[in-house]
């Protein structure tokens, strides 16, 4: 529990795409100060920067350091995370909640356009035994969680040709995502480039250029701003093995226990009735499903079922990533905090044309490591 | 130390591998065309902030300690500098011994609020005084390259 | 407003490294040289992690005990690669695996493998396979070649 309430007071969020016609300075630069406008705040108020983003995705070590002006951080107490932007707004929040600050930034970016996505990944994986191997990296490691996943629920591989299919769809409303054509039906998907089976070119994240800035301010403050607050309910970070093997990979155990403790401090019993709307960072096709059971957001236990009844549509009980979700558009170390953002905005009724009618409770989600090792969910509401 | 040695020494197996990525990365292009098109000329071109007026060379396109872009705003200054602060070498990056110990100093051009970094000869190690003048030495035949500063040495 | 250009420099950050694997892989790759696969066993919770752990993280218990396990296993997961490493098409696809191998009792963590012997459209998961060794191994990773089917 946190001892002051914390709320997104502002954001702002680039294009996702390749931003072949900007540098990662003028990026960040542009999009920290379109949110410090959209706050309604000057620099000077900001107490404390949270940067996420990846020396091996940026090409140098402490590379935060080259970052500091456009982000507005010149002069402040200013630290960043590896992990994705979703965990970045958490240590940003529980700053706050300590009572140091009263304002914080919190900064995600990377410019996917710039490196090997892939190579970059397998750098987290453990060098003295699987990178020895040669064929790990991102894809590969969420293979097998896709693999067992299907073979648990006896699910056949269209089903994640399915989930892509329907977030294509919600990005085709969403003027930020513009990291690939939209317009494929589930049948072109599931035929699309296979990679590492069951997962394909179009049910696996599309890596583009990004950056997402969220303002974030404790109470009192919170309630002085020009915007209204969208209050942190609650929030939970968990965490499981790092090796596959040592998982059961059918299910997101560490999912589920972060979600856990975000429902606890959110006050939330019947997760599948009272979240209106979930943005969840699914990486791959798989994991949105996974995502959804370990969350508590199905009506029974299969989230297959709900998506073919259209319950995680955008018209639907409880849609789930109407923003099209990380395999429409994903920036790298991005996702968590674009879905944080857009999981607010949907508070805010300021989704535009993906907006979800009557969201009072909204659920965001972020995750890294291999195969969703790291998961974080928050609950936001006015 | 042979194998047997090593793992009386609690040494274990040794596993090789590389950080080794690709990277395209993006600069502004025209802010650069500008300066190096300069010392073509044996002349130093920086940006000077809107709000500040702090002068930048080479040139920035965000003031961050105003937290403003600066847009056209150049500014010529003296390729005559101030030593700001210097070390001597006597290895390379790697650790090699040089032949003789170099010089790198930070220097401000007069005119420029920032600090640019460049070799400094001419002078011996003993010699060198943060505060001192320097002149930039040009490269005979300037191509519009970084590389037209050769170095710094002390002004008459 | 100035007009803004860009270009674009390419790099290769090139950085060699050695990483000393400590003493549970330095045994576990010892014994690959000897044609033999070694695990620990945790305590607690009986599970055998393979390659060895130091320390089942679940139990928080130091794990001393070692097991041999048997060259023979099942299938528990696997995936077909049509790309590598770097996302370039491979001309034959590959078999990823993960095998779980017997003599460690019910609890054993399974063992990244490739799969050769079986078509990518016949591979199953449950299928049983035994380990083809490298003829003369030297105590690395690739001593232990691939898994094949065991023939009936």
């Amino acid at each position: 529990m946190f001892e002051r309430k914390v709320a997104i007071v502002g954001y702002a969020m680039s294009d996702q795409a390749d931003r072949i016609e900007d540098t990662r300075e003028g990026m960040i630069f542009d999009t920290v100060r379109a949110a410090l406008l959209q706050a309604g705040i000057t620099r000077d108020q900001i107490g404390t920067v949270v940067m996420c983003s990846n020396d091996f995705y940026d090409g140098h070590t402490i590379s935060n350091a080259f970052t500091v002006e456009p982000a507005a951080a010149y002069a402040k107490d200013e630290t960043k995370v590896e992990q994705d932007g979703m965990h970045a707004l958490l240590y940003a929040a529980m700053r706050l909640a300590s009572g140091n600050y009263d304002v914080a930034l919190v900064v995600a970016h990377s410019k996917g356009s710039e490196f090997e996505a892939q190579v970059a990944l397998s750098a987290q994986l453990d060098p003295t035994y699987d990178r020895q191997f040669g064929w790990f990296n991102d894809i590969s490691m969420a293979a097998f969680q896709a693999r067992a996943f299907l073979d648990k629920k006896k699910l056949p591989e269209e089903v994640l040709a399915q989930v892509a299919a329907k977030n294509f769809a919600n990005a085709r409303k969403n003027p930020k995502a513009k990291a690939r054509d939209y317009s494929a039906a589930a049948e072109a998907i599931a035929r699309s480039k296979p990679l590492f089976t069951p997962l394909r070119e179009q049910t696996v994240y599309p890596v583009t250029d990004g950056c997402c800035v969220a303002v974030l301010a404790a109470e009192p403050k919170a309630r002085k701003m020009k915007n209204k607050p969208i209050w942190i309910k609650g929030i939970g970070h968990w965490q499981e093995a790092y090796a596959l093997s040592e998982r059961d990979l059918t299910k997101m155990e560490s999912a589920k226990k972060a979600a856990k403790r975000a429902y606890k401090m959110a006050g939330v019993t019947q997760p599948a009735a009272e979240i209106k709307v979930a943005e969840l960072s699914e990486h791959f096709a798989h994991q949105e499903l996974q995502l959804a059971e370990a969350l508590g957001l199905c009506e029974g236990t299969s989230a297959a079922k709900n998506l073919e009844a259209g319950r995680f549509g955008l018209k639907g009980k409880l849609p789930i990533n109407p923003s099209g979700g990380a395999l429409s558009a994903c920036a790298l170390g991005t996702v968590g905090l674009v879905r944080a953002v857009e999981a607010a905005q949907q508070v805010l009724g300021e989704a535009g044309e993906h907006q979800v009618k009557g969201v009072k409770l909204a659920l965001a989600h972020g995750q890294c490591g291999p195969a969703a090792q790291n998961n974080v969910v928050a609950v936001f509401g006015k | 130390m042979a194998e047997e040695e090593k793992k009386a020494a609690g040494e274990t197996k040794s596993v090789k591998g590389a950080w080794d990525v690709k990277y395209r990365w993006t600069f502004r292009q025209d802010l650069m065309d500008r300066y190096v098109a300069g010392l073509k000329e044996k002349k130093l071109w920086g940006t000077k902030c809107h709000r500040c007026g702090r002068v930048y060379v080479p040139p920035k396109d965000i003031c961050g300690k105003c937290f403003e872009e600066i847009d056209e705003n150049w500014v010529e200054v003296k390729d005559r500098a101030e030593l700001v602060t210097y070390t001597v070498g006597y290895t390379s990056i790697t650790g090699q011994p040089y032949p003789e110990p170099q010089i790198t100093g930070t220097v401000r051009f007069e005119g420029s609020d920032s600090w640019a970094l460049g070799p400094i000869r001419g002078l011996k190690p003993e010699d060198i005084k943060v505060g001192m003048k320097l002149k930039v030495v040009w490269r005979e035949e300037t191509k519009g390259q970084l590389s037209d500063i050769e170095h710094y040495a002390p002004a008459e | 407003m100035s007009e803004k250009k860009f270009f674009r420099v390419p790099s290769l950050v090139t950085m060699p490294c050695a990483w000393s694997v400590g003493p549970f892989l330095d045994r576990f790759y010892a014994e690959l040289g000897q044609k033999k696969i070694v695990g620990t066993r945790c305590p607690k919770c009986r599970t055998v992690f393979v390659p060895p752990r130091s320390v089942c993280g679940a139990c928080w218990k130091p794990l001393t005990k070692w097991v041999e396990l048997k060259d023979q296993g099942e299938l528990v997961n696997y995936t077909v690669a049509h790309v590598d490493m770097r996302g370039a098409a491979l001309q034959t696809p590959r078999i990823l695996g993960m095998v779980k191998l017997k003599g460690g009792g019910a609890k054993v963590t399974a063992i990244y493998g490739e799969i050769k012997g079986v078509a990518p459209d016949r591979v199953k998961v449950g299928m049983k396979l035994a380990a083809v060794w490298a003829d003369e191994p030297k105590g690395e990773l690739t001593d232990l070649s691939y898994f094949q089917p065991v023939s009936k």
